[in-house]
C-alpha cells in the first residue's frame, strides 16, 4: 500500500497542530462557531445529534493492521470503545471530546492516518472496489490510480470550494462492487484491445433526494489523460454547476439539466485546452511509482492441495461450509482466497466494531492476511489474501469474534447508515430496524434459501445508507412526530459491466409505521420465494421480471387504494 | 392554562467542550434536561433568549429554538427529532447496547 514521504508526514502533522491551536482558541473564544466550524469540518470533525463525530479516511478503504491497532487504540483511549465504518469506506468516532481531537489527529498522523476530505464541498474520499488486487475478475488494479487521484485532488486550490461534495468511485473489474453508477464520478479501468490502459467514464450519478445513475461519457480515456480529463469535468462542474441552490447543486443536476451530451460537449472543450498542460500529463514514470506500493505481496506456492474451496464447501463440517460458501471469494492466486468478515450480527449495529475486535482482526491480518485489509462500502470487512488451507483457523477465530456470521450478501447484511440514534440530519432512526430486521431473519436455512439480497436503510432522504440501490430500500420520515417507513424494491448499485445492472428502487406504496415495517419486509421477501422461478432466479430477476405488482399486492392487498397513497 | 393548545418554545444548543444536548433555564444555566426548561410563549421573550443565547459562544454551538405545541394539560408535543435529543446521549447508548 502506499507508504507516506517527508511531505506527506509533515502534512498531516501540521494539519493536526493546525487544528489544536484552532480548538484552544475556539474554546478561548476567539474563534466564533462561525468561524470554527470550517476549519473543523476540513478535519472531519461534525457536531451531531447528541455529540461530536470525527470522521477518519481510509483513502479505498485499505488498511494496515498497524494502522488498524492505531485506531482501536483511539477508539479505547479518547471515545467510548466502538466506532462505525461508513458506506465511503471509512471510520467515524462517535463520542469524542472536542479536546480531545487534536490528539486523536497525532496518533492518525503517526500511522499515515488524518481525516481531510470526509466533509465539506470538496472531493471526498475516493472509494473503491474491496477487492482491488486479489478479484479474479479484475483487468487493472484501481487503487495506483485511486492514490494518483487522491493526490491530485487533496489540496488543489480550484477544488476546494466546489458546489457541493464529490464522490468518486473506482473498480477495475468486471463485476462493478464499487456502485459507480451512483457517484457522482465512477471510473472503470480497463484495457483496449491492443492492451493499453484506460478508463470507462462515467459522471452524474447519485443518491440523495434526486437519485440519478451515471451517464457514460467516454468509453475509454486513456492513462495519461486521466487527471487532465477529470479536471476537465471538475471544472466544468465548477463553473455551470448552481451554487444558488444546495438542493441543485451537485453534478447530476448540472448533468441532467444539460443532457450528457452536451455536458460532454463541454468537458472535452475544456480538455483539448489542458491534455498537454504540464502537471496534468499522467505518465508512466509516475504510473509505474504509483503501481509499485501495490505490488501484490510474495505469494506462497502451493503444490499439495488446498487450492480450492470446493472441499471446504462440500465439508462435514456445517458451520465452516456455510460459511466458506457465504462469506469467501475466490481468489486470484491458487491456494488463496478473500475473506469478508461480517459486520451484521445480533450483537452490534451495522457497521460498527469495538477497540478489541479492532485489535483481534488485526491479529488476524498479520497472522493470516500479509497485514491488511479492506473496509466495503457495504460495512464488512475484508482480509484479502488468505491460504486456504488456514480457512479452519481463520473461520474458528472470527466466530470467536462475532465476525462469521454467514450472511454476506443476504437479506440480514444490511446497510445502515446511524440514523436518528446518531445524525443531526435524520428523520428516523435506522439501527433499531435493522436490529428486529436481523432478528427476524435468524433462520440461516432461510436466509440462504432466499439467497442474494440487498437491503439498504436510510434514516432520512439524504441516503447515507444507499437505500435507492438496495433491492429492498427503506427510507425513515418523520411524520406528524413519529418514525414512518417507506419501502422501495428494485435498486441495485450495479453488477454488471460498468455497472450496467445499475438501477434506482421506486417507492412502492404508503409508509410503514416502526412497528409495521420489519412485517412488510418480511411480507416483500416471502412474497419473492412464492413468486421466483426457480430458486436461483435472485430477488432482483424476480423484481424485474414481474414488477412491484406481487409485492404490492401483499403488502396493500387489502386496500389497493393504501397503495397509491404516498405518504410524507 | 389555556384550553386551546398553545405553540410553545424552549432555547436549545449542544455543549461546546462534547456536543452534549443542553438547554437553557430560567437561571440561564445551560442544563441537560428539557423537563427544567421553561418554557415561554412570547415571541418577544423567545427572541430575547434565543439572543442571550448566542452570546454563550463559549459554553454552547447552534443555539435555535424549539417550537413546539404545549397542550392544555401541559404536555409538550415534540417531533421525533427532538424527543431523542432529550433523552440524551447515555439513554442512546442504552438503547444501542453499549
Amino acid at each position: 500500500m502506499y507508504q507516506y514521504d517527508e511531505y506527506d508526514r509533515r502534512t498531516v502533522e501540521q494539519r493536526a497542530r493546525q487544528l489544536r491551536d484552532q480548538v484552544e482558541r475556539r474554546v478561548r473564544g476567539e474563534l466564533s462557531e462561525e468561524e470554527f466550524r470550517p476549519l473543523r469540518l476540513q478535519n472531519g470533525l461534525y457536531l451531531q445529534l447528541h455529540a461530536y463525530m470525527l470522521r477518519i479516511a481510509i483513502p479505498y478503504g485499505l488498511l494496515s493492521s498497524v494502522q488498524l491497532r492505531k485506531l482501536a487504540f483511539v477508539t479505547r483511549r479518547f471515545d467510548r470503545g466502538y466506532a462505525h465504518f461508513t458506506t465511503r469506506q471509512n471510520l467515524q468516532l462517535n463520542w469524542p471530546r472536542l479536546e480531545d481531537v487534536p490528539s486523536i489527529l497525532d496518533e492518525l498522523a503517526a500511522v499515515e492516518m488524518h481525516a481531510i476530505q470526509t466533509s465539506g464541498n470538496c472531493i471526498r474520499n475516493i472509494t473503491a472496489d474491496p477487492f482491488a488486487g486479489v478479484a479474479k475478475d479484475e483487468d487493472v488494479d484501481p487503487r495506483p490510480y485511486c492514490e494518483i487521484l487522491r493526490q491530485w485532488s487533496t489540496f488543489h486550490p480550484e477544488f476546494a470550494h466546489l458546489p457541493r461534495k464529490f464522490k468518486l468511485a473506482l473498480t477495475g473489474a468486471t463485476n462493478d462492487r464499487a456502485a459507480i453508477a451512483v457517484h457522482d464520478i465512477g471510473i472503470r479501468a480497463l484495457r483496449n484491445d491492443a492492451g493499453e490502459i484506460g478508463f470507462e467514464y462515467f459522471v452524474g450519478g447519485g443518491q440523495g433526494r434526486t437519485p440519478q445513475l451515471a451517464e457514460r461519457i467516454s468509453p475509454f480515456v486513456r492513462e495519461r489523460d486521466l487527471l487532465s480529463y477529470t479536471e476537465a469535468v471538475l471544472r466544468v462542474y465548477n463553473l455551470d454547476g448552481r451554487r444558488d441552490n444546495k438542493y441543485k447543486a451537485r453534478i447530476k443536476i448540472l448533468v441532467k439539466e444539460l443532457g450528457a451530451p452536451e455536458f460532454t460537449r463541454r468537458v472535452e472543450e475544456e480538455h483539448a485546452k489542458i491534455k498537454d498542460d504540464e502537471g496534468l500529463v499522467l505518465d508512466a514514470r509516475e504510473v509505474a511509482r504509483m503501481t509499485a506500493y501495490f505490488e501484490p505481496p510474495r505469494y506462497e506456492a502451493f503444490t499439495n492441495g488446498h487450492t480450492s474451496l470446493d472441499g471446504l464447501r462440500l465439508g462435514k463440517d456445517r458451520p465452516l461450509a456455510r460459511w466458506v460458501t457465504g462469506n469467501v471469494i475466490a481468489h486470484r492466486a491458487p491456494g488463496y482466497a478473500i475473506v469478508q468478515l461480517s459486520l451484521k450480527s445480533k450483537d452490534l449495529p451495522p457497521g460498527d466494531v469495538t477497540a478489541d475486535q479492532m485489535d483481534a482482526v488485526a491479529e488476524l491480518a498479520d497472522r493470516y492476511s500479509f497485514g491488511r485489509l479492506v473496509v466495503t462500502h457495504r460495512q464488512n470487512l475484508v482480509l484479502t489474501d488468505v491460504p486456504i488451507r488456514d480457512l479452519p483457523a481463520v473461520h474458528a477465530a472470527l466466530q470467536a469474534q462475532g465476525f462469521a456470521t454467514p450472511n454476506v450478501g443476504t437479506v440480514t447484511d444490511m446497510i445502515a447508515c446511524p440514523g436518528l440514534d446518531y445524525c443531526d440530519l435524520a428523520n428516523a432512526r435506522s439501527i433499531p430496524i435493522a436490529d428486529q430486521i436481523t432478528k427476524r431473519f435468524d433462520d440461516l436455512d432461510f436466509v440462504f434459501d432466499v439467497g442474494p439480497l440487498t437491503l439498504n436503510i436510510s434514516g432520512c432522504i439524504n441516503a447515507c445508507g444507499h437505500h435507492h440501490v438496495g433491492n429492498i430500500g427503506i427510507l425513515g420520515i418523520d411524520k406528524m412526530g413519529e418514525e414512518f417507513y417507506q419501502v422501495m424494491l428494485g435498486g441495485s448499485a450495479g453488477a454488471g459491466v460498468g455497472g450496467g445492472d445499475a438501477s434506482l428502487a421506486k417507492i412502492l406504496g404508503r409508509a410503514f409505521s416502526a412497528d409495521e415495517i420489519v412485517d412488510a419486509v418480511e411480507k416483500v421477501v416471502r412474497t419473492y420465494v412464492d413468486v421466483r422461478n426457480e430458486a436461483d432466479e435472485t430477488f432482483i430477476e424476480t423484481y424485474r421480471r414481474l414488477g412491484p405488482d406481487p409485492f404490492k399486492e401483499a403488502l396493500y392487498g387489502a386496500h389497493p387504494a393504501a397503495s397509491q397513497r404516498t405518504a410524507l | 392554562m389555556s384550553e386551546k393548545p398553545q405553540t410553545a418554545f424552549v432555547i436549545t444548543a449542544n455543549r461546546l467542550s462534547d456536543g452534549t444536548v443542553v438547554y437553557l433555564d430560567d437561571q440561564s444555566r445551560w442544563i441537560e434536561q428539557l423537563d427544567g426548561a421553561p418554557s415561554t410563549t412570547h415571541a418577544a421573550e423567545r427572541d430575547r433568549l434565543l439572543a442571550f443565547a448566542r452570546s454563550c459562544e463559549r459554553d454552547v454551538c447552534g443555539p435555535y429554538v424549539i417550537d413546539f405545541t404545549l397542550r392544555p394539560d401541559g404536555t409538550r408535543s415534540l417531533s421525533v427529532r427532538e424527543r431523542l435529543r432529550a433523552l440524551g446521549a447515555e439513554d442512546a447508548r442504552r438503547r444501542l447496547g453499549y
